[in-house]
């Protein structure tokens, strides 16, 4: 599939990313690689099978509804790209 | 002609688990500072993996059986893909292609009949984040709070079964209390924890047209959606009389401007990609499992609401008003079962009493009004020895005072006065007073015996029996004895 510099941009802003264009070609080629690899498994005929969800047969995994407050939570807010009063900070959506 | 609208309804109600529905992170998230109530696994962190919360299994089965629904036995989760700051992991666990239940239906009450909805579908799902657009000293900005973010939702969505925008308020109301009565969800739509998308369609039988679906969303509070429903259909209606072409969309209700606003076409919807979220094993129900549930399910709203038009004769009115009051309906059946007389209870309860509890914003367990005294007020009026309406004027005072009607009557200084000598005096003296009147009662405005009456209520300040002042008055007037 061909990434091209527009789904490129798409791709960069969607990720917050800023990509320098030495990168950029090497990554628009990556990424061309990667989905020509996966387009491989649309080789293989599928129509007679139920499809597979997850490898093991489990179910009804649940837990009990009991609170624990795990330490994370000022972690996970200085992995943000910018915080203010606690708040993930975004640019504006609407 | 026959142009009618076609409603129907997706709910959505936050579960009152403790926890939210896949990570063990606390789901009290409205009052708390934000962004304290989120862990690895509710805000996507990778390599974590969701776990379900029992509960909300158990709540969902409960609102299946409420809703008379067919419960899956298995069912199982999907991942909806969109690209969104409210959505931390680029998806939203929810019930795609297999949902807990099925094909259900709710009875509800509209304009003063029955009516049968059906349930389409209802399912579990988990919450998204909060934004706040362009905050005041950042406009450029959203800000997000993930308190919210995987609290578990249930679904229910409706076939458009409802006629009007009235069935459509009466079912979000029936649902609501359904969800109470269960104690699997608040109900409080200004916190959001039930909130509702309608859509409507009009259609004109006779010539076999209909309009594009409209979407309404961000509706939050019931009144509004049957109003933003008015609206649209209003509009919809115009458009196909006059063969305006509509089209499919969404759009909010502004309250300000009192009308629907767009929000975007369909053409602009994401394709949410929905595939089966490989972390989550699906959910087996066995059926002794779920008939334990069922014994756990109290007398829902409706069915209550027939009991007590049955079982004390009420209006359907009257019985919906205790529904909706349950402090209210608990006094009256301590009342009744107390051994007073059903209709005089009911007449103060829903008459005088709830008027001044409105007025003051109280619950009547909040006052001081108690069974015996209420016991009084009624045993007083019976034998004479108070009127109606002296002690209609005392309710605000009974309600705030632990004191007995009679300290209260010598304190205000109040008597009846059902002395019939007395009360013949003032009428005579008002019917002299108004000749013109008099007489135009005797041509045939026998409405204004109402107003007679009212002057001698006046005169009297109130204190005499209304019963009594009707006769005397109607006797003068149509010249019969009254002395003798
Ligand atoms: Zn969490």
């Amino acid at each position: 599939m061909k990434i091209d510099d527009l789904l490129f941009h798409r791709l960069e802003k969607a990720a917050r990313l800023k990509v320098s264009p030495e990168e950029r070609s090497r990554l628009q080629a990556d990424i061309e690689r990667i989905l020509d690899y996966v387009e491989l498994l649309n080789e293989v005929d599928v129509s007679d099978l139920e499809p597979m969800v997850r490898p093991v047969d489990l179910v009804n995994q649940t837990r009990e509804d009991v609170v624990a407050a795990r330490p994370f939570p000022r972690k996970i807010l200085e992995n943000a790209y910018e915080e203010q009063d606690g708040y993930f900070v975004v640019p504006k959506i609407l | 002609m026959a142009i009618k609208p076609q409603i129907g309804l997706e709910i959505h109600a936050q579960l009152l688990t403790k926890t939210k529905a896949f990570c063990s992170c606390s789901s009290e998230s409205f009052d708390a500072p934000p962004n304290t109530h989120i862990c690895d696994g509710c805000t996507g962190q990778p390599g974590t993996l969701p776990k379900l919360n029992a509960t909300v299994v158990e709540f969902a089965v409960k609102a299946a059986l409420a809703l008379n629904c067919h419960i899956n036995e298995r069912s199982s989760f999907d991942r909806k893909n969109y690209f969104y700051p409210d959505l931390v992991k680029g998806f939203q666990i929810t019930q795609y292609f297999r949902p807990i239940a099925e094909n259900g239906s709710l009875l509800i009450h509209a304009d003063g009949r029955k009516k049968k909805v059906r349930i389409r579908r209802v399912h579990i799902e988990e919450d998204t984040g909060k934004l706040l657009h362009s905050p005041a000293d950042r406009p450029e900005c959203a800000f997000i709070d993930y308190n919210r973010c995987g609290i578990a939702l249930l679904e229910v969505v409706t076939e458009p079964d409802l006629d009007t925008p009235k069935e459509a308020h009466a079912f979000m109301e029936t649902l609501r209390n359904t969800f109470r009565t269960l104690g699997i969800c608040s109900g409080d739509m200004e916190k959001g924890a039930l909130r509702c998308d309608a859509n409507i369609s009009v259609r004109d039988t006779d010539r076999g047209l209909v309009t594009a679906r409209v979407e309404i969303k961000n509706v939050n509070s019931f009144r509004f959606v049957e109003k933003a429903l008015e609206y649209e259909f209003e509009r919809l209606k115009a458009a196909l009389l006059s063969g305006e072409k509509t089209v499919s969309e969404t759009r909010g209700w502004d309250q300000g401007s009192r009308s629907t606003v767009s929000l975007r076409s369909k053409g602009e919807e994401n394709t949410y990609r929905h595939f089966p979220e490989p972390d989550l094993p699906d959910i087996v129900l066995e059926r002794a499992w779920i008939d334990r549930i069922r014994t756990t399910i109290p007398e829902l709203p409706m069915e209550k609401q027939d009991r007590l038009m049955e079982q004390y004769g009420l209006t359907m009115a009257e019985a919906k008003t205790f529904l909706d009051e349950p402090e209210l309906e608990t006094f009256f059946v301590a009342a009744v079962g107390q051994g007073l007389p059903v209709k005089a209870v009911k007449n103060w309860l829903l008459g005088e009493i709830q008027k001044t509890l409105k007025e003051r914003a109280l619950t009547i367990d909040r006052t001081t009004l108690t069974v015996a005294r209420l016991a009084e007020i009624i045993e007083w009026i019976a034998t004479g020895k108070t009127t109606t309406h002296i002690a209609k004027t005392l309710i605000p005072d009974l309600l705030e005072n632990d004191i007995s009607l009679e300290q209260l009557l010598s304190e205000k200084g109040i008597s009846r006065i059902n002395d019939s000598a007395y009360v013949i005096e003032v009428s005579k003296k008002v019917v002299e007073e108004h000749p013109e009147q008099a007489e135009a009662y005797r041509f045939g405005k026998t409405g204004l015996l109402k107003y007679f009456i009212g002057l001698v209520m006046k005169e009297t300040k109130g204190q005499c029996d209304t019963s009594l002042v009707q006769e005397t008055i109607k006797a003068l007037l149509e010249g019969n004895n009254i002395e003798g």
